[in-house]
């Protein structure tokens, strides 16, 4: 049976697995991107989130709410 | 232990800088391409994780700490995703596939004969970690291949120090004697 220490010297020395370089290209590209998605970016990028995750749901917040106003007001109106 | 010169490559990701990505990326992608192919012995699925580990990367790379181990840290995200990966298949798929021959590069042996067994101490070696159980796989490919420390494997696993011990002791049981019989298969052969 081979000794551990052979093991281990034998382990260490297995050489790391270069990928595919069309892979290698493809994961840099798309992590350059995230980098930058996740880093602020440009101000258009940051403008777009910005309008995503507050300016959206703030105006479809103030159309729900003054469409139901609208639509109570309407009704006891229309019941008097 | 951590490397020295790792931390202006973290401040390099904190601040967004690609060109501290790349630097990171080459200093690491054979590594963990390499042990996500011996994980889970099928190059697609390792291409698949490859590229999760170091998207996971770049998306984080603002939240970084300070003094954030990189090495520890990927393999960490790696092994994670291979994990998940696994629980999803709902089959220990790299117990039934062979690890294909022609995946990893044999290491140089300076005369063609010395080449000739050091490849096939290589192969040896390549498939008897392919045909360990994967909880002694990943312990013998963190601490054996990767080289990091006991404690640092122990907290990349998620266990304590002395259940490393006891797994890293089992697993290199395990390499030894699926290597012996490898070596009687080839003998009689």
């Amino acid at each position: 049976m081979t000794p551990p220490e052979d093991l281990d010297r034998d382990l260490r020395a297995l050489a790391p697995g270069e990928p595919p370089a069309e892979v290698v290209g493809r994961v840099r590209r798309l992590a350059h991107a995230e980098l930058e998605a996740a880093t602020g970016g440009t101000w258009l990028t940051t403008a777009v989130r910005a309008w995503n995750r507050v300016g959206l749901p703030a105006a479809l917040a103030v159309t729900v709410v003054g469409y139901l106003s609208w639509a109570v007001t309407s009704a006891s109106a229309l019941y008097r | 232990m951590r490397d020295p010169t790792e931390r202006p490559l973290v401040d390099a990701l904190r601040r967004g800088d690609a060109r501290g990505f790349d630097a990171v990326y080459e200093r690491y992608h054979r590594r963990i391409h390499g042990f996500l192919l011996r994980l889970s012995g099928r190059r697609d699925v390792a291409e698949d994780l490859f590229q999760e580990t170091f998207l996971k990367l770049a998306r984080n790379a603002p939240k970084l700490d300070e003094d954030t181990d990189l090495a520890a840290w990927l393999f960490t995200v790696a092994r994670n995703a291979w994990v998940s990966h696994r629980r999803w298949s709902m089959l220990d798929l790299s117990r039934l596939v062979a690890i294909e021959d022609d995946v990893l590069p044999v290491a140089r042996a300076p005369d063609p004969d010395a080449r000739v067994d050091a490849a096939r101490n290589v192969e040896r070696l390549e498939r008897a970690l392919a045909a360990l159980p994967a909880a002694s796989r990943e312990v013998l490919l963190l601490v054996g291949v990767e080289g990091f420390d006991q404690e640092q494997a122990a907290t990349m696993l998620g266990i304590t120090y002395e259940a490393l011990r006891q797994r890293l002791s089992r697993a290199r049981s395990q390499l030894a004697q699926r290597l012996a019989m490898v070596e009687t298969k080839e003998a009689l052969a």
